[in-house]
């Protein structure tokens, strides 16, 4: 499973709903016709999912082109 | 496509013909590849390429014709390259002992009778290829007329020389062979060749022979199994030449495959490739006297002037094209491949998605292939076979979709008219650019032209054709020409260039006219001004074929006092700002070096008509201007200042304000109120502005998002800063915004975006 977030990118939030950490957990993310699990930070609580900037404007988006090309 | 449009189109782009010099060399030694060796210093190479395709180089190199060297393009403007001086400078420096590669050896024999260069040129080759050869020759040595070259020219010893090197390669070279003339050859009823003792499959007869019927293709006689006698005499390297054909028919002919097949390129001929001179300056050979062997020095200027001749007309004005690094016929068979794969990746989609559809290459291309149609039509195979990368035009199509939302979209008579005689369309860019100049516009138009004119905004729906939406295009066709009948079918005044080619291309039946015409024929700056700034006009790509329009831009800019400089290439060969086929969306690396690479053919300021080609220079930090930026506002002429370049989010905003404005003062009208989101007020510096630009994130985008989760207060929080992180996905796209509220509303600190769905708990 892949995990891309480390655990100093989410120390610093949290939900602010529950008032709650975040934990690293296995979520599934998909994409036209693919899908796969991967470790990202949610609350505790609500499940709340949290992508960081970096994640979401590097490695999501080469997965994203890639999968286009198939 | 199918293959057999693939074939024909492939056709069409010559850019892999021979040069005319290696066309015309009946060897076609790869002259082109020669003179780029030797003038790059690599003299073994250079040797090894004139080795590869010339059987005796110690021979040839001094009595060679040189027909290459006629036919150079160069001598159309000077001199052509002198190439055989340049072959015998390679030789000279050369080992010339070395045995030639050759294949193992078959149990095969082939003869021949007499010994002139064609014979040895056959031989050599029929050896290589493995057979056992036997040369058979009445004299006391070999050669047959080579004899007869002066010894200053060719000294014997060469002769002698190569006949070692033949014996080397293991012919058998039988001299004084007083009893073998042809009469001595026995005819066997296998179909085999007797001399002497020794039986043949094949003999080839040397030499301007009295064999009348020689097939001139194969060079085989009326008699199966005898060839020979070469066609040229008088030519030493055509002597060459025909040997080599005829030892090509003898392999073919012994493993008994066609002898005809596919040998159209053998022998000299007129080559299609194009070559274009305009550019090239006259120059003279180096080579003062062709009998002595040039120096290194001379040997490599010499080379130095070869142009290495090649089409690639269609890369002097396209990025696209240089940035993929071939050319429209390798493109076209990986196009092709790409649609054709059924599983693993489609390399080429982006490639694909690059092209700005804009048709100059079929405008400078030799045989106008035309490429940007093979392009759109992928697309639309793409878009139906759900092959289509959603990313690569859905910005733009958004785009279209807010033009022809109510958020922009605009059919009306003027006030107090059921019907009207005509109608303004500017076009959504140019409303998304300069609002302010169609508002100037329309009330010119009302008050000189025809106080008849109506008003018409939206998309003429030419970004759904670029994307290869063919539905999405028809609809926006569709919706636009009910439109048109409801306002009495007026004839449309167009403000944009891509707009007219869009009407003209696809709406055949709609009546059109250039707004610039009009204005052109109003006279309002009547007075021709004194020239006081330079510029050097860009042509949109939409104004191809568009030669009235082109010459009315040129003429108002003249009036307005401007004095115009040409781009190398204008008005019907144009190249594309990557507006065009939403090239920009697709591929945004590409569209700046495209635009750069425009902006960089002239100091001056450019000044256009397309305002999307303005926005593109700006951003690029080339100073632009729009023809309406100037003719409302002269000033800028003088002062040098462009417009302010608005950003996507501003040409939303710019839309929307010109509806309002134009409804409220020509019909008393309000807008629609607008969606509730749309009143969330934003904070926003012009560093994050600036991302958000970068990142294809909308103002709105935004205002959607926080208007969706303030309700449900989904957000994350950041112990340190406060700032809180929150994210929607209000159509196929999920946004993150760092937001605190402020005032009246919030601040944004930075905003970001994926297409992947987040399957969450909740
Ligand atoms: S202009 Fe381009 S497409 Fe046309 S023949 Fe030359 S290389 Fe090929
Ligand atoms: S310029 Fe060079 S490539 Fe062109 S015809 Fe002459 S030798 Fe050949
Ligand atoms: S961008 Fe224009 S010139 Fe370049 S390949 Fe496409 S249609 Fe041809
Ligand atoms: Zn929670």
């Amino acid at each position: 499973m892949a995990q891309y977030v480390k655990n100093e990118e989410f120390a610093e939030w949290r939900c602010d709903k529950c008032n709650c950490e975040l934990e690293l957990k296995k979520v599934v993310v998909s994409y036209l016709e693919g899908s796969f699990p991967v470790d990202l930070p949610v609350c505790k609580k609500c499940g709340q999912v949290f992508i960081p900037e970096s994640l979401a404007i590097h490695k999501m988006l080469e997965i994203e082109q890639q999968m286009e090309d198939k | 496509m199918d293959q057999q449009k693939l074939r024909l189109l492939e056709s069409y782009c010559i850019q892999e013909e021979a040069p005319a010099c290696i066309a015309a060399c009946p060897m076609h030694m790869d002259v082109r590849l020669l003179l780029r060796q030797l003038r790059d210093h690599d003299m073994d190479g250079a040797f090894k390429t004139y080795r590869k395709s010339i059987p005796f180089p110690s021979i040839l190199s001094r009595i060679c014709e040189e027909p290459c060297q006629k036919k150079c393009r160069l001598s159309e403007i000077g001199e052509g390259i002198s190439i055989r001086a340049l072959e015998s400078f390679l030789f000279s420096r050369s080992n010339s002992s070395a045995l030639p590669t050759m294949l193992p050896q078959k149990n095969k024999k082939v003869a021949f009778l007499g010994s002139g260069l064609d014979a040895l040129a056959a031989a050599y080759d029929l050896r290589r290829k493995g057979y056992i050869t036997k040369i058979y020759e009445p004299a006391s040595s070999a050669g047959g007329f080579l004899k007869n070259v002066s010894e200053t020219i060719l000294p014997s010893q060469i002769i002698d020389d190569t006949c070692s090197l033949l014996i080397k390669m293991g012919i058998e070279l039988n001299l004084s062979q007083h009893t073998t003339g042809s009469s001595a050859l026995q005819i066997i009823d296998s179909g085999k060749f007797k001399i002497q003792d020794d039986e043949f499959i094949c003999v080839y007869i040397s030499g301007n022979l009295e064999i009348n019927r020689i097939d001139q293709i194969t060079r085989m006689t009326e008699t199966s199994g005898i060839f020979g006698g070469t066609a040229a005499p008088e030519s030493w390297i055509e002597q060459a030449a025909d040997g080599r054909r005829a030892a090509i028919s003898m392999d073919r002919y012994i493993q008994n495959v066609s002898m005809t097949a596919s040998r159209s390129d053998e022998g000299s001929y007129e080559t299609r490739l194009f070559t274009s001179l305009t550019s090239v300056p006259p120059s003279h050979t180096f080579i003062r006297n062709s009998q002595t062997i040039p120096d290194e020095d001379t040997a490599i200027q010499e080379a130095a002037r070869c142009i290495q001749c090649t089409c690639m007309e269609c890369a002097k004005g396209c990025e696209f094209i240089r940035h993929y690094e071939a050319y429209p016929r390798v493109y076209l068979r990986q196009v092709y491949n790409n649609v054709s794969i059924c599983t693993g990746l489609r390399q080429k989609n982006n490639m694909i998605n690059s092209c700005s559809v804009c048709g100059q290459c079929e405008s400078v291309c030799p045989n106008k292939l035309n490429f940007h149609d093979v392009i759109r039509e992928t697309r639309q195979t793409m878009v139906e076979t759900k092959k289509m990368p959603p990313s690569a035009f859905d910005f733009a199509l958004r785009d279209m979709i807010f033009s022809n939302s109510d958020a922009f979209m605009v059919a009306k008579s003027p006030e107090g008219h059921k019907v009207c005689s005509f109608v303004f369309f500017p076009g959504c860019q140019l409303s998304a650019s300069n609002p302010a100049a169609v508002e100037k516009v329309y009330a010119l138009l009302l008050e000189k032209f025809s106080d008849s004119t109506g008003l018409l905004l939206r998309c003429c729906g030419i970004i759904a054709d670029w994307a290869g939406e063919k539905e999405k295009f028809q609809q926006a066709r569709n919706e636009l020409l009910q439109e048109v009948e409801s306002l009495g079918n007026p004839e449309l005044i167009v403000g944009c260039p891509g707009c007219m080619q869009t009407f003209r291309n696809f709406y055949p039946a709609l009546k059109i006219r250039s707004l610039w015409t009009i204005l052109d024929q109003m006279d309002i700056h009547s007075k021709q001004h004194e020239t006081i700034q330079t510029f050097a006009i860009h042509d949109p790509c939409g104004a191809r074929y568009q030669p009235e329009v082109q010459d009315a831009v040129r003429s108002l800019a003249k009036k307005i006092g401007i004095q115009l400089e040409e781009l190398p290439l204008n008005r019907d060969q144009t190249s594309c700002c990557t507006y065009g086929g939403n090239a920009w969306n697709a591929n945004r690396s590409l569209s700046d070096a495209a635009v750069d690479a425009l902006a960089a053919e002239n100091p001056h300021d450019y000044l256009t008509y397309c305002a999307m080609c303005r926005d593109f220079f700006l951003k690029r930090g080339k100073n632009a201007y729009h023809i309406l930026d100037l003719f409302f506002d002269p000033e800028r002429i003088i002062s040098g200042k462009a417009m302010p370049r608005p950003d996507y989010s501003m040409r939303h905003e710019n839309r929307s304000r010109l509806k309002k404005h134009l409804l409220k003062k020509y019909w008393s009208e309000e807008m629609n109120a607008s969606a509730p989101y749309e009143k969330i007020k934003l904070f926003i510096s012009e560093e994050v502005r600036s991302v958000l630009e970068e990142r294809m994130i909308l103002v709105e985008d935004l205002q959607q998002v926080l208007y969706q989760t303030l309700e449900t207060g989904n957000r994350m929080v950041n112990a340190q800063t406060g700032h809180y992180l929150t994210h929607a996905t209000p159509g196929h796209v999920t946004y993150w915004i760092e937001y605190l509220p402020k005032n009246d509303g919030y601040q944004i600190f930075t905003a970001y975006s994926h297409r992947m769905f987040i399957e969450e708990a909740n």
